[in-house]
């Protein structure tokens, strides 16, 4: 996802829009949320707001639906416990060649 | 016995953050206070944060009002940004306000305003025993019915949103989501689940579209009358007992009502402009002064900070130019001199008038004669407020009254959205000031926000709960729940259950602690929670 909302399931929303999943324990995609839904699954960045530290980054200039990033390439935070180039080589390994393939949804 | 017991106030309405001072001479309300007892500043945590801050921040403010506060932030940044929005982002905005306020109804309905309805106070009326057996807390037989449907509309707004309460699923430029036909298809189905549970059954005895066929307080009184399933509906119970019970004759308040309209056409407001958003409006604003319609003009309003904890600052400051808020110091209710500073609200004014903000403003705007084609036409709420004023039963009605429409609005507009067009426009981000407002569940709602050196310099949020609530303003003209008390008769000053109806009347979303003092003493008689 370009940093771009309102496009169906293209891509992650963690290296645009700042999505903190990856980063965040919670159960929203387990029991759902008022037996529907989640942020993610609704095209909405996770905001963490589980986490130590909500709202994250202190809401600083930036840092509000954008990934923070080193040179404008690598996002700053990665998941606990994980080594930062393992991350940066599996998710780059990922987006080229998915294990997971996209399913597609046609609307009409 | 087991009358008795039904009456006893639940758990869920012991706490709250508002306190009320009557003083009750000759069983009448000759002076009251309204104290807001808990400082937020929302707006201060923001100052000097990323402009999308509100986005995150504001929903947070309310727990049933989240999505109100996300359609303003959103808006605000919309005009600030000088943003495009497509057809489908507004939409899915109003959708999301939509269903917000929808599950409003029932809620505010059973869980807060109609158990009052239950209370001794009213045990020698005919109809006592009917609406003890419907509405007490938790063992009516429509309470639970009622509370239970209420979930069903934020259903839909997860569907779109992710969740409810708390998702910032509406951002300057449109919105997240790209629902699919499955979203729309099960977003139709829950509601008609919602209808065929609740709203045509239970609440109205008939169709929705019989219903919306009233006209006049004339129609209304007939419609009852019409048949066993009307008048036994909740609906027709709510107007049998309120006549009986005289809900109509205390509660007035200010008599001038405050709306800054909502739900933004999805082909009329596709460049946002402060200016072009009242023409855009579905449910219109306006200023109605209790003869004349006014139009809403953002400009108008003002804030007075007098008789509240707010220091550094002058009366009368449009929100643009208002500082952020520097806390004062407080006192208890117990230790208040109410010449002074007594509320952590603020007294909003327009054009310097205190006015009423809720549904009944909304009802009252939809009889403006001026009301365009694409706006609500309904002169019913004109006729009420000409023959009988505005009075607790008119503002119960009044929001009650909304539900047919509202559930009308979101099934055309899930029918409206064109899944294969666009979402979202992203936005060039600008330094600016910019207005965003809506209409929450329980009244206007808007936002102020001043971007500077790309992050905010100043922010103000305008609750509808604080147009409601303000205490007096510079000139000491009290607020309207304040205005409103006044003049109501106490039947047990030990239970002063008529207070308690008139401020949540205003669905002001609170629970009030009532200290009752006697006029002429000055002796405290008791201190509630109701």
């Amino acid at each position: 996802m370009d940093g771009q909302f309102g496009q169906k399931g293209k891509g992650c929303l963690f290296y645009e829009v700042g999505c903190r999943g990856p980063l965040t324990r919670a159960s929203c995609n387990n029991i759902l949320w008022n037996r529907q839904s989640s942020k993610t699954r609704a095209n909405h960045p996770c905001l963490g707001c589980t986490e130590p530290g909500f709202p994250h980054h202190d809401l600083k200039k930036g840092s509000v639906f954008k990934t923070m990033k080193y040179m404008g390439v690598f996002p700053k935070e990665v998941p606990e416990g994980t080594n930062k180039l393992a991350y940066y080589l599996e998710a780059g390994f990922q987006k080229a060649m998915p294990t997971n393939h996209p399913v597609q949804e046609f609307s009409k | 016995m087991s009358v008795k017991e039904l009456n006893i106030s639940p758990v869920g309405r012991v706490e709250g953050d508002l306190d009320v001072k009557v003083y009750i001479d000759n069983g009448k309300v000759t002076r009251a206070h309204t104290q807001a007892a808990m400082f937020r500043g929302f707006e201060k945590i923001m100052a000097g944060k990323d402009p999308q801050s509100g986005l995150i921040v504001t929903p947070r403010i309310c727990g049933i009002c989240g999505g109100s506060h996300l359609y303003c932030a959103s808006s605000a940044l919309d005009t600030a940004w000088s943003t495009h929005l497509t057809p489908n982002a507004l939409l899915l905005r109003a959708i999301g306000q939509a269903t917000e306020t929808l599950q409003s109804i029932p809620r505010w309905y059973y869980a807060i305003f109609a158990t009052d309805l239950a209370n001794k106070k009213y045990a020698d009326k005919p109809l006592y025993k009917e609406v003890v057996k419907r509405w007490s807390a938790y063992v009516g037989e429509t309470f639970q019915k009622g509370l239970t449907a209420s979930a069903l509309p934020v259903q839909i707004y997860a569907l779109f949103g992710g969740q409810w309460p708390h998702s910032s699923y509406m951002v300057p430029g449109g919105v997240m989501c790209a629902p699919t036909l499955k979203d729309i298809t099960r977003s139709h189905a829950i509601l008609a689940q919602f209808k065929n549970d609740w709203l045509e059954p239970i609440w109205l005895g008939c169709s929705i579209e019989r219903y919306m066929e009233i006209e006049s307080w004339d129609d209304m009184l007939a419609w009852v009358e019409e048949n066993e399933s009307q008048k036994n509906s909740d609906l027709g119970l709510l107007i049998r007992a309120g006549l009986e019970f005289g809900l109509d004759k205390f509660g007035q308040g200010v008599g001038k009502f405050l709306a800054t309209g909502t739900y933004l056409h999805k082909d009329l407001y596709n460049n946002p402009t402060i200016e072009g958003r009242n023409n855009a409006l579905i449910q219109s604003s306006g200023f109605f002064d209790g003869e004349n319609y006014h139009e809403f003009d953002h400009l108008k309003v003002s804030e007075h900070v007098k008789h509240s904890w707010y220091d550094n600052q002058s009366d009368g400051l449009h929100p643009w130019d208002e500082p952020l808020p520097t806390p004062a110091q407080s006192q208890t209710l117990h230790d208040t001199n109410f010449d002074s500073q007594y509320s952590w609200a603020k007294s909003p004014r327009y054009d310097g008038h205190a006015a009423e903000a809720g549904p009944l403003a909304r009802c009252v705007m939809n009889a403006n004669p001026a009301n365009k084609d694409h706006q609500i036409q309904d002169p019913l709420f004109g006729d009420i407020i000409k023959k009988m004023g505005p009075s607790v039963f008119t503002r119960v009605l009044a929001r009650v009254h909304e539900a047919p429409r509202i559930y009308k609005f979101i099934e055309q507009w899930l029918s409206e959205i064109d899944l294969d067009g666009e979402f979202y426009t992203k936005p060039v981000e600008k330094d600016g000031k910019g207005f965003g407002a809506t209409e929450a569940a329980r009244g206007a709602l808007a936002h102020w926000i001043e971007v500077k050196d790309g992050v905010i310099k100043n922010y103000q949020v305008m609750a509808p709960t604080t147009w409601n609530v303000g205490p007096q303003d510079g000139n000491d003209v009290p607020g309207p729940i304040e205005e409103a008390l006044l003049g109501t008769t106490i039947e047990d000053p030990l239970d002063p259950v008529e207070v308690g109806i008139v401020a949540r009347s205003f669905d002001s979303c609170l629970v009030c602690t009532v200290h009752a003092h006697d006029a002429n003493s000055g002796v405290e008689l008791s201190q509630f929670k109701l």
